[in-house]
């Protein structure tokens, strides 16, 4: 196809603004059926720790209107185990690779940097800075802006790879945050991450998660991450990538338009497991009939 | 297998309802049907077109012969509510074949042991035994609550042996259907088995107890029935520590062995 859609984040080329958000996605094999993820801008795969997690008792999902909660617990199978097992099987998905981290504590995600630094099949890296922070009585990470920027730094301290922080929109003011990882040396942002919500049986009158609370995600939380997708823009130099509720072309070009640079898809895929490619294809037919350039596009709201 | 899955628009043939709460669908869905093993399911999206209901319902196949794909299915909730009412010559979309089906191998006696809405993926199983087994015993034990919950018996009839066994006696014996595994005996069985925890486990234990490897189909509350969203997690027997301690229903399963979640 004749149309340009790249985009960068920090010295990162995206062929386009169509990502795959972590832990929806899994390592991208699980999709092969249905999406080339080379045809992507990129797969930001499940988040991994140092050590391996179980993940939380079921149940750990509950579907809402519009929209489901979450309490998996992220479950994965630690770093080493995703170098030796996850990584050739990226190798020959010949994707755009970004890879979330998670940590209880600075040092953690400073280690995973450096670890990552080493994986040629890794092009970028993304960190969850919604963890709680085990040595601060768990207050999470992405709550406090100097603890947000803490982590950054030693993340970026850690490697050359390009360094998206994901910030949670699970505060009084997340421009706050942005502004704080962006000093601190952040390539690009990406939010939202989940909304904490809660779901009651009330026949049994217990919480329907296990966990009691868990994260919203779905086209519920559109509007939320929309509109914090806009603040944050206008505030930070550095690419935005928006997520939120993205299920189609209409979605992905509010959140290009509010000022994200590229967008991530998430709970959309258990709908529809062919929608990345979809969105990807929907956009460069939208910029081959409109003839706008994506840069005509990102930013251009007018208010 | 990752590779045979795929979404299908299936044309609907039949939607009918069985008794107070059930209902048989039959789609035309030629690519599915083709792939599908005994044991397998599919996620069929209910009507929401991504609002609400967000999510795709994971149901058990109960058939799959041609190009054609059948489900047995209860009404339980918002997303089968839906389904119950949809029509006849309209289209559903459907994604699968999914999971792990049931390992057959022959066998002097095969038992498959289901207990209310849980003995649809059996249909499937046992014809498929009838199918490449051809000289094996097959014993269908059929449980359920009262006589008008028992489903699809004079199909069960025309492939093996059934005995049924009801809460309330209005039907076959009167207890659990469990008991009337207790009563067999044999050498050469395997069990299977599809219904509420508590029967599957005393399925799993009687079978332990007599020697006769089993095998059970679990369900979970699924977000993507692919291996993605990690939301289906059962336990696992034993005590296992990190990634090790939880299997997930959509893609370890739906069938286990029974030694693998109740030791």
């Amino acid at each position: 196809m004749g149309v340009d859609l790249s985009v960068k984040i920090g010295k990162l080329s995206l062929k386009n603004p169509i990502m795959t958000a972590s832990g929806t996605f899994g390592y991208g094999e699980e999709f092969s059926p249905f999406v080339d993820c080379k045809n992507l801008g990129a797969i930001v795969v499940k988040g991994i720790s140092v050590l391996p997690r179980s993940g939380n008792p079921p149940p750990r999902i509950v579907e809402t209107e519009c929209g489901m909660l979450n309490a998996i617990g992220l479950q994965n199978g630690g770093i080493d185990r995703f170098i030796e097992h996850k990584v050739p099987m990226l190798r020959e998905l010949k994707a755009t690779v970004i890879v979330n981290i998670l940590g209880d504590s600075v040092e953690d995600y400073a280690e995973l940097g450096q670890r990552l630094n080493q994986v040629d099949e890794v092009d970028g890296i993304e960190v969850n800075i919604s963890c709680p922070n085990v040595k601060k009585g768990g207050v999470a990470f992405g709550t406090v802006p100097e603890m947000a920027a803490r982590v950054t730094a030693a993340v970026k301290s850690s490697t050359s790879k390009t360094v998206i922080v994901k910030l949670s929109p699970n505060v009084t003011d997340i421009t706050k945050i942005a502004l704080a990882v962006e000093e601190a040396g952040a390539d690009g942002v990406s939010l939202i991450n989940t909304l904490i919500g809660m779901a009651i049986d009330v026949h049994r009158r217990t919480p329907k998660l296990a966990n009691v609370i868990g994260g919203l995600s779905g086209p519920a939380i559109k509007p939320v991450a929309l509109r914090m997708v806009y603040q944050v823009a206008q505030v930070v130099a550095i690419p935005v990538i928006g997520i939120g509720g993205i299920a189609n072309l209409n979605d992905v070009l509010e959140f290009l338009i509010a000022g994200a640079t590229a967008v991530q898809v998430g709970t959309a895929n258990f709908v529809n497991p062919a929608i990345s490619g979809e969105l990807v294809q929907g956009l460069e037919q939208y910029v081959e009939q409109t003839s706008l350039p994506l840069s005509d596009i990102i930013g251009s709201l007018q208010v | 297998m990752v590779e045979l899955q795929c979404i299908e628009q299936a044309y609907i043939l039949k939607n009918e309802k069985i008794n107070a709460d059930c209902y048989e669908m039959v789609m035309e869905s030629p690519l599915i049907a083709k792939n599908a093993k005994p044991g397998q399911f599919i996620m069929v999206a209910c009507g929401g077109d991504g609002g609400s209901p967000l999510l795709r319902r994971p149901l058990s196949i109960y058939d799959s012969a041609g190009d054609r794909l059948s489900l047995l299915y209860r009404v339980v909730g918002t997303g089968t509510r839906l389904m119950a009412g949809m029509a006849v010559n309209t289209e559903v979309s459907i994604l699968g074949p999914l999971g792990h089906g049931f390992v057959l191998a022959g066998s002097q006696q095969h038992c498959l042991v289901g207990g209310g809405i849980g003995i649809a993926p059996m249909l499937f199983l046992a014809r498929e035994i009838r199918r490449r087994f051809p000289q094996d015993e097959i014993t269908i034990l059929a449980g359920a609550r009262t006589e008008q919950e028992l489903l699809s018996l004079n199909k069960f009839q025309a492939l093996g042996a059934v005995r049924i066994a009801t809460d309330d006696g209005s039907h076959g014996h009167h207890g659990f259907v469990t008991e009337l595994l207790a009563r067999m005996s044999g050498v050469e069985v395997v069990v299977y088995t599809c219904g509420p925890g508590p029967m599957m486990k005393g399925v799993a234990t009687i079978s332990r107890e007599k020697g006769w490897p089993c095998q059970v189909s679990l369900e979970s509350a699924m977000a993507c029935g692919m291996g993605a969203c990690l939301g289906c997690a059962v336990e696992r027997s034993g005590i296992h520590e990190g990634a090790a301690k939880y299997v997930h229903v959509c893609k370890d399963g739906p069938v286990f062995k029974a030694e693998e979640i109740w030791a």
